[in-house]
């Protein structure tokens, strides 16, 4: 074995890190070599008393002070460092809600309408009508302030029945606008069925006569004042509704309920009909024509 | 706790656990430096102070997977390279003044035996050190030192052989 092996093995002899296999083979050439073991006790016992050295060597109290003062200002410098992070993310965060406040403000007020904006939706909510009773209750609650009794108690009844009437007919009225053509028809039915027309209703025919767009209702009101053609009034009505018709039905009825009746009052408004049937030629109608020619000439004879 | 789970608590700013490590490494530390330092123990305890300044000022690069031996004694490598070089400066600017180099005989054995490795060379010196007083195996020197197991374990033992004889002259 080399010098600097054997070296190498005491190095670790002495520290006490040699190997077992490695002492196995110090020992045996202590055995061959006692100088070698005399030199090995040798630095053992020099490497021991490094032990008292290292025990008697202490350092000053001064340098514990010193290393605790300055422990204690380190740790102060830590807490004000995770202090001063934590003001900063505060302060950041409030900033932040600062500034999206004002940019969500400067976004509104520059981008909204100046005008505020409404949404309509027209809602249709059908019910009863109620009739107004106000004016005529007016007049009858006023009437019993006049000195003579019996005189109020006279007028007072009425004004009443009037009042009634009235509503019934201003039910009519609105039932013979409903946008239900079997309403309709059924108001025509209930003012027919009430056997005397007032002007008031017969107004109210001879506009629904003019303006219904459905042929049945208004053949439903012609059949409602074909009894009465008679009148001065319905017949009145018929001519007025007669030029407005398009429906070659509802104008053969009209002339025939004119006819019938002899209106001559009639004359102009058939005569106009008949130039304007005369210049329609895309359809053309000579039943009718010669119905209305009939109609005059009968007037005539 | 072992040095090393400590210091990774130090690593996360559990500065109380620094005071284990000091308790733990304050003495070997000193000793180190006071060879160094031709026993001159202001020096010393100056530069043990500075060692765990920088322990906890560079805490955060303490790596897990390191040895804390052989990270705190880099630390005190640095201490020590930095103290000298200040020592040179020093001594450069009183190059003029002739200075006496005179050797104190001790009649204490302790004190003989601190001078008698304060006269070893400089890498018999400080391996013994290593080894002796900061408790590092032969393999953290050699990986210190930058050197093989080998060369560490024949530094030793000359040192020793060295330290002997030194002794034995001032004794």
């Amino acid at each position: 074995m080399k010098r600097e092996e054997i070296e190498q093995l005491l190095a670790e002899y002495v520290n006490g890190e040699i190997s077992p296999a490695n002492r196995r083979q110090l020992e045996n050439l202590f055995g061959e070599d006692p100088e070698l073991k005399k030199e090995a006790d040798e630095m053992l016992a020099a490497w021991l008393s490094l032990n008292a050295l290292e025990e008697n060597i202490q350092p000053d109290t001064a340098l514990d002070d010193q290393f605790y003062a300055m422990l204690q200002r380190a740790k102060a410098d830590q807490r004000m460092a995770t202090g001063v992070v934590s003001i900063n993310k505060t302060w950041l965060q409030a900033a932040a809600a600062v500034i999206i406040c004002f940019t969500a403000f400067g976004i509104g007020r520059f981008t909204a309408s100046p005008e505020p904006v409404f949404k309509y939706k027209t809602v249709y909510i059908k019910q009863p009508v109620v009739a107004p009773v106000q004016k005529p209750a007016v007049i009858a609650a006023a009437a019993p302030a006049k000195p003579v009794v019996t005189t109020t108690v006279r007028q007072a009844k009425p004004v009443v029945v009037t009042t009634a009437i009235d509503k019934a007919d201003t039910q009519l009225a609105q039932q013979l606008r409903s946008v239900y053509t079997s309403e309709r028809i059924g108001a025509v039915m209930k003012i027919a069925g009430k056997g005397k027309l007032t002007d008031a209703d017969l107004q109210e025919l001879g506009m629904a006569l003019r303006e219904d767009p459905n042929s049945n209702v208004r053949l439903a009101i012609l059949d409602a004042l074909r009894p009465l053609a008679t009148n001065q009034n319905v017949q009145a009505v018929l001519i007025s509704a007669m030029g407005k018709q398009e429906d070659p039905l509802i104008q053969t009825s009209i002339v025939d309920l004119l006819v019938g009746v002899k209106s001559k009052q009639a004359i102009p408004q058939m005569i106009a009909l008949l130039d304007k049937l005369d210049d329609d030629k895309k359809n053309p109608n000579p039943t009718m024509q010669s119905k209305i020619k009939a109609g005059i000439e009968s007037f005539l004879n | 706790m072992t040095d090393e789970s400590l210091m990774l608590c130090v690593k996360n700013d559990d500065l109380d656990k620094a005071a284990i490590l000091y308790e733990r490494y304050k003495k070997k530390l000193y000793q180190f430096f006071l060879y160094k330092n031709k026993n001159d123990q202001e020096l010393s305890e100056d530069a043990v102070q500075q060692v765990f300044y920088r322990m906890i000022k560079y805490r955060k690069s303490y790596k897990d997977d390191n040895s804390f031996s052989i990270w705190i004694y880099g630390i005190a490598r640095n201490v020590q390279y930095q103290d000298y070089n200040k020592q040179v400066k020093m001594n450069d600017a009183h190059a003029n003044y002739q200075t006496t180099e005179t050797y104190t005989f001790a009649n204490d054995e302790h004190q003989a035996m601190r001078q008698a490795i304060s006269l070893l060379p400089e890498n018999y010196r400080e391996v013994l050190m290593m080894s002796k007083f900061m408790d590092l195996k032969y393999e953290d020197i050699a990986v210190l030192s930058n050197c093989s197991v080998g060369v560490v374990k024949t530094r030793v033992f000359r040192a020793m052989q060295s330290l002997k004889e030194v002794y034995l002259k001032i004794s």
